[in-house]
């Protein structure tokens, strides 16, 4: 839940000005053709685009997408061409379309085509508003423009796919769905139409009638799918022209729908038009309107989808309503028709048909917005004394409503729609809206029975917000924001509405599997900031808190402290960023009303909050101690809140939560000497998680982590330097908290009941034990009593439950908690426990953690200097131990051998040839089950156990036939394998052990370091790699390990390897000369070798392979060339009659 | 969320300015001048104040941040980013010009990535004093011509008699209209 490190928007400016000029320069050179005629260039308009450049265009713009101001340089010029293509398009007169050669050319497309999606896209990025300052608006466009629709056979021909290359769409032909797109399509796209038709919707601005820039009727006009009432008589041509078209799309799914209610809009509130068609509009949606409701039909029996008709009707209307004159639309009768025949019946929604639909609701919130408009009086005029009309208010109470709908694009709307109506309400009636926000805010509340109980204060008052509406709340806190805004609380409001930002700033509702609530906390850093902003300090300081916080707060001194811990302490990354810089708006904008604001400021700023980890134990320690550590106390309580810290639902938050507590502990117990409430607090972590049926086994598990970061924070941070102070806190710990008894009240079934998640509780367990083991240690040093024996017998139960899981999560926790045990323990003990493990790994289970920390616990057996450098008697039965396990048939025991040696032994210094004997074998596991190649992670960690050897005792690589150098070939044969990960593992190993060596260091790993590319470019590492070809005593083993990923990799290893090694093979000799050197005869004889070798083994995994390999090298002529020489090809297939591979 | 609000700044067009510059230059003064406050009493910053002032049309929410060292703090939040820098020198501090063009190059290296994007005005505070530099002066001085990564200007201003400073605004107001509220 961190937040982005990087802010995009600084990348985005950085690089924009090189990307702008590419747009620019490639925009032109996809739409014109200029060619050099005479001495003027001549630019004439492409018929088809190419589609490469065409996608490279729009890849490039939609990177824009979120930061569209940084378009505007390039804005004139690009819109310029587009426009001025579109145009010329327009007015070449052609009689039919093109037709188009090749029917499956992919590679260009239709220019009108293209040009109407790379319109559209602007209009995406740049904002429809912006871009359409660039259209024509002379009315002599309309016509052409229209043509578009009414003559669309003659621009793109039916057969034409230019709209579907463009969008990747690949389309089976098929016979039966041919007949809707031929009517509705027409071969347009979407893209195309809605910029058409936005077009037009832009020229019917113009102020001269319609009935001058043409009156011919269309000669082959589109029809309508939608059932169109009869349009009245005496209306003009064109216009029946421009609303036939828009009708066209009008209950489109698509954009295209929104351009034609514009184009409709546009057409309706002209003043030459509006006589005859609004009525007729209007009549039409109440017509469609009630058909929608009231029916429960879907679509009508020309496929018209009633859904999008009724949202393309119902914006056009919320359009008219918006843009008429009041003088044409904002008439009392025309208001009050609408009021109850369409509006009234939205509400009823008896077929359920806009409670199904998130869009039309949100079209809906915008219709009542601009019918309230018209309700009330302009802007500038007072209202009538007597308050709103009453359909206002209907409709404000409607769009309460709405803030609780499901779909946040509806409470985003009807927030805004509220807001803006209740800007045009008087000061008073405003007021009033926001009280009924605030006072919906208690719906659905519980609390306790006040009367009943005798709680304190804090209990009292506490809200049960269980059963709310998170969407509800979400809706309210950003309606809170917008009205803060513009200052509608009046003061005498502002504690209760602080109350709400509060606690909206800490809710959170838990369901199964997830938590909601975040945008209920975001909208609430928003509305803190809208607070602090907009609100004088006078009117802050005028009002003290309510109950359950204390009066003699501030208010901004409250919020401030609920920021600061929203800031530090929530899990989601923008809120926290959010919540601080609320608290920077309120600090400087109410200088010197919170408590060490500055600092607090400069602590909790807008990059230190971004990390989770930082923000909850370095920024909540730092404002933790200031302002006379007023915020410590909510920080601390705020990480053992219900739902924050450790009452979070991940792991790994919790864990973070639990750092946290301990660093504040820490500065509360040394700093600001508040010993005695970290005790409480200690003591309300144990009680946190509950008992019996109230456990809770995620809080137990933060909790307990809780406990152990206190106590490893003050060993941190005092031993060594007052250790006497150390031991006397931790003791009074002890006597104060109960801790070291907390294992007294757990079953053992939790350890071990799959349901109780018994890998968390042995985790958590096991890290607690590790830190009370070294303050008991810490104690004991300084004097005090040791724990007592039973004690500690059931801190070696947990840490045996621990040790019996497998689970990652446990396995560092677990196995070091062993090893800080047992210096706990005096050797008898430790023998004990030694052998006890000991039998246990032996046992036929996978008690891998069991292994891992025989191995950690080793060092505690050295012999003392008098008694020399052999082995002690333990350690040799360890080590036989391990032995024993790394040839257990369970993978993971194995695996876990290796580890052991890796973690444990070799650090020691300790080797023999047994040892290496088992280190060799699981180099060469190769086993496999049903998850794979399970062989590859004893491998890896046999590599990670040599890497440890050659920590305290480097491998001997020089003296031939030891365990050691074919420990060496073998790690060279796996760094050429075909799996990546243990490829590199490998290879990193060789470079490691070959570090002092002339040849390797200085030959082929010249020049390779950490950082090279070598590691990831895969061409290059083999053609490195391949070089040890040249390394006679390795090539055998390596060119075993080449066939592997040559042969049997995957596509890009098998590529790269079997490309290097051709390259080198080429470079050879074919037979040796007297220096020496490597030669390809040498690498067929090795081959012959390998195979013969693997044949006679029956090991297909490296005889297949290296066929494949072989197979390249004679087609590629390489072996050709040992013809010259005395080699027997015969000698390759030696075994091949008897081999299975013939079979 | 952030695109809303996003939104309802451009609509507002609303504009976050740094005011920075050294202890003593006049921050305070010039931020309560233009908004027609008693400059009489002015005491030292402590920290930074938020305050609005509206110029036609537009609101400049200026953060009046103190002379001292710690200010990376107040460069961008989650809301907003800075929009401009008003850079404030007192004109008549001939001994800390040098103090002033490390301070001022200083930031814009370091914060260059935060503060990218932000045009920067120079004030010359304080030349009704007599005696004080010339633009030129503090120009070489602040070795403003080396800044390449922020378009610049300098004006000469006078907090105490308000010479200039509306002059200022208004840059800083063109400015924006030409990068951030283009259309």
């Amino acid at each position: 839940m961190d937040a982005v490190p990087e802010d995009r928007d600084v990348k985005a400016l950085k690089h924009s000005t090189r990307l702008l000029e590419d747009i620019n320069k490639r925009l032109s050179r996809l739409l014109w053709d200029t060619k050099q005629d005479g001495k003027e260039p001549r630019r004439t308009l492409r018929a088809r685009v190419n589609v490469h450049d065409y996608h490279k265009i729009i890849h490039l713009l939609e990177s824009f997408q979120e930061f569209p101001q940084l378009l505007d340089p390039i804005l004139v010029e690009c819109m310029g061409n587009l426009t001025s293509g579109f145009s010329a398009y327009l007015l070449t007169g052609r009689d039919e379309a093109e037709t188009v050669s090749d029917l499956e050319d992919r590679s260009a497309v239709n220019i009108i085509a293209a040009l109407g999606q790379l319109l559209y896209v602007w209009m995406k990025v740049r904002g429809p508003k912006v871009v359409l300052r660039f259209l024509y608006n002379d009315p002599k466009w309309l016509e052409p423009m229209l043509g578009v629709f009414e003559n669309s056979d003659k621009l793109i021909d039916q057969s034409d796919q230019s709209a579907d290359v463009l969008n990747d769409v690949i389309e089976e032909k098929v016979e039966t769905s041919s007949y809707s797109k031929k009517t509705e399509r027409s071969g347009l796209s979407w893209h195309l139409r809605y910029v058409t038709l936005i077009w037009i919707s832009h020229i019917l601005y113009t102020p001269f009638d319609l009935i001058t820039i043409a009156d011919e009727a269309a000669s082959s006009p589109p029809v309508p799918l939608v059932k169109v009432p009869p349009m009245p008589d005496g209306i003009s041509a064109i216009a029946r022209r421009v609303l036939t078209v828009a009708c066209c799309s009008i209950h489109s799914a698509g954009k295209d729908r929104e351009g034609a209610s514009a184009a409709i809009v546009r057409l309706v509130v002209r003043k030459d038009v509006y006589h005859y068609l609004l009525d007729w509009f209007i009549d039409w949606v109440s017509t469609t309107v009630a058909i929608c409701v009231n029916g429960n039909e879907k679509e009508d029996e020309n496929g018209v989808v009633y859904v999008y008709l009724l949202m393309g009707l119902l914006s056009a209307l919320s359009g008219i309503f918006a843009s008429g004159e009041r003088s044409i639309v904002g008439g009392p009768e025309l208001l009050a028709n609408v009021y109850e025949t369409i509006v009234r019946e939205l509400y009823a929604d008896a077929s359920g048909l806009i409670a199904q639909n998130a869009m039309l609701r949100k079209t809906l919130c915008k219709l009542l917005r601009n019918l309230a408009y018209l309700y009330l009086p302009p802007p500038g005029k007072s209202e009538p004394q007597d308050g709103p009309p009453e359909q206002v208010e209907e409709m404000i109470d409607q769009l309460l409503r709405f803030l609780d709908d499901r779909d946040s694009l509806v409470r985003y709307a009807a927030s805004k729609s509220l807001s803006l109506i209740a800007l045009r309400l008087a000061a008073a009636d405003r007021s009033q809206i926001f009280e009924a926000v605030i006072e919906m805010y208690d719906t659905d509340v519980l609390y306790p029975n006040r009367a009943l109980t005798k709680l304190e204060p804090k209990k009292r008052y506490k809200k049960d917000l269980s059963q709310v509406s998170v969407h509800l709340w979400h809706g309210l806190t950003l309606t809170v924001a917008t009205f803060l805004r513009f200052h509608a609380a009046t003061v005498s409001m502002l504690p209760k509405v602080l109350d709400c930002i509060v606690t909206a700033l800490v809710f959170e509702q838990r369901k199964a599997t997830f938590a909601t609530g975040g945008n209920v906390r975001d909208a609430a850093c928003y509305a803190a900031w809208s607070l602090a902003r907009n609100y004088k300090t006078e009117e802050m300081m005028a009002e003290r808190c309510i109950a359950p916080y204390p009066d003699t707060m501030t208010l901004p001194q409250l919020l401030a402290q609920e920021l600061v811990n929203a800031a530090c302490l929530d899990p989601i990354g923008n809120i926290r960023r959010g919540a601080s810089a609320a608290l920077q708006e309120l600090v400087g904008r109410h200088p010197n009303m919170i408590q060490d604001g500055i600092s607090l400021v400069q602590a909790i700023d807008y990059s230190a909050v971004a990390l989770r980890s930082r923000a909850s134990t370095d920024v909540a320690s730092k404002a933790a101690v200031l302002g006379d550590a007023c915020y410590w106390d909510g920080l601390i309580n705020g990480l053992i809140d219900e739902w924050r810290g450790i009452g979070l639902q991940d792991s790994a938050g919790r864990i973070i939560a639990a750092k946290g507590i301990g660093s504040l502990a820490k500065i509360g117990i040394l700093e600001l000497n508040r010993r005695d409430e970290v005790w409480k607090i200690s003591r309300n972590i144990i009680k946190r998680y509950g008992v019996g049926p109230t456990l809770d086994i995620d809080v137990r598990h933060g909790s307990w982590y809780a406990l152990a970061d206190i106590i490893f924070s003050l060993i941190n941070e005092l031993e060594g330097k007052e250790p006497k102070l150390l031991a006397d806190i931790l003791a009074e710990m002890k006597d104060k908290t109960g801790v070291f008894g907390i294992f007294d009240s757990v079953k053992p079934r939790d350890f071990v009941h799959p349901v109780l998640k018994p890998e968390m509780t042995c985790e958590a367990a096991a890290y607690l034990i590790t830190a009370l083991s070294d303050a008991a240690k810490i104690m004991c040093a300084q004097g005090r009593p040791d724990l007592p024996i039973p004690l500690l017998r059931r801190y070696l139960c947990v840490i045996d439950s621990a040790l019996e899981r497998w689970e990652e999560n446990v396995t560092t926790v677990a196995v070091y908690a062993a090893e800080r045990f047992f210096l706990h323990m005096n050797d008898r003990y430790r023998a004990e426990i030694v052998k006890l493990w000991l039998g246990k790994s032996r046992a036929r289970t996978r008690r891998i953690l069991v292994v891992k920390a025989l191995g950690a616990v080793f060092r505690f057996f050295n012999l003392s200097k008098e008694e020399g450098t052999g082995l002690s008697m333990m350690q040799q039965d360890i080590i036989d131990g391990i032995l024993v396990v790394s040839r257990s048939p369970h993978i993971e025991m194995r695996v876990a051998a290796m580890s052991a040696l890796a973690d444990g032994i070799f650090p020691q210094g300790f080797v023999n040839d047994q040892i290496l004997q088992a280190v060799y074998r699981s180099l060469i596991d190769y086993s496999i089950d049903s998850r794979g190649d399970v062989g590859s992670w004893a491998r890896i960690e046999a590599i990670r156990a040599v890497l440890s050897l050659q920590a305290t005792r480097p491998i001997d690589i020089s003296t031939p036939d030891t365990t050691q150098i074919r420990i060496f070939h073998k790690i060279i044969a796996l760094s050429a394998e075909k799996l990546d990960r243990v490829r590199l593992k490998a290879c990193d190993a060789v470079w490691k052990i070959t570090a002092q060596e002339k040849d390797w260091a200085g030959g082929i790993f010249q020049g390779i370091t950490q950082e090279s590319s070598f590691w990831v470019n895969w061409d290059e590492y083999f053609e490195t790699m391949v070089r040890i070809l040249s390394h006679k005593p390795a090539m055998q083993a390596f060119l075993e390990g080449y066939a592997t990923s040559a042969g049997a990799g995957s596509d890009s290893v098998m590529r790269s390897s079997t490309r290097a090694i051709q390259k080198y093979l080429s470079g050879l000799p074919a037979y040796p000369g007297t220096d020496g050197t490597v030669a390809l005869s040498d690498i067929a004889n090795c081959w012959i070798k390998i195979v013969g070798d693997a044949v006679a083994s029956g090991d297909d995994r490296i005889v297949v392979p290296s066929l494949a390999m072989l197979g390249n090298w004679f087609e590629s002529h390489l072996i050709e060339r040992l013809e010259a020489g005395p080699f027997r090809f015969a000698d390759i297939f030696p075994g091949a009659p008897s081999s299975r591979i013939i079979n | 969320m952030l695109s809303i609000l996003r939104k309802a700044r451009l609509k507002d067009k609303e504009m976050r300015i740094l005011m920075l510059g050294l202890d003593n230059a006049g921050k305070t003064t010039i931020v309560k001048q233009i908004m027609k406050e008693d400059v009489s009493t002015v005491s030292p910053t402590l920290g930074f104040i938020i305050k609005t002032i509206e110029y036609e049309g537009y609101k400049l929410n200026i953060w009046d941040v103190g002379g001292q060292k710690t200010l990376r703090s107040y460069w961008r939040n989650y809301f907003e980013k800075t929009d401009a820098l008003i850079w404030v020198v007192d004109a008549t501090d001939r001994f800390r010009l040098d103090d002033c063009k490390e301070e001022l190059h200083g930031l814009l290296l370091e914060e260059a990535s935060r503060l990218v994007g932000a045009s920067l005005l120079v004030f010359a505070n304080k030349t009704d004093v007599n005696g004080c530099m010339s633009t030129e002066e503090i120009k070489d001085g602040l070795k403003l011509d080396e800044i390449v990564s922020h378009k610049w200007t300098i004006l000469r201003c006078s907090a105490m008699t308000g010479e200039n400073l509306g002059e200022g605004l208004e840059w800083v107001v063109t400015d924006a209209k030409e990068r951030l509220f283009l259309y």
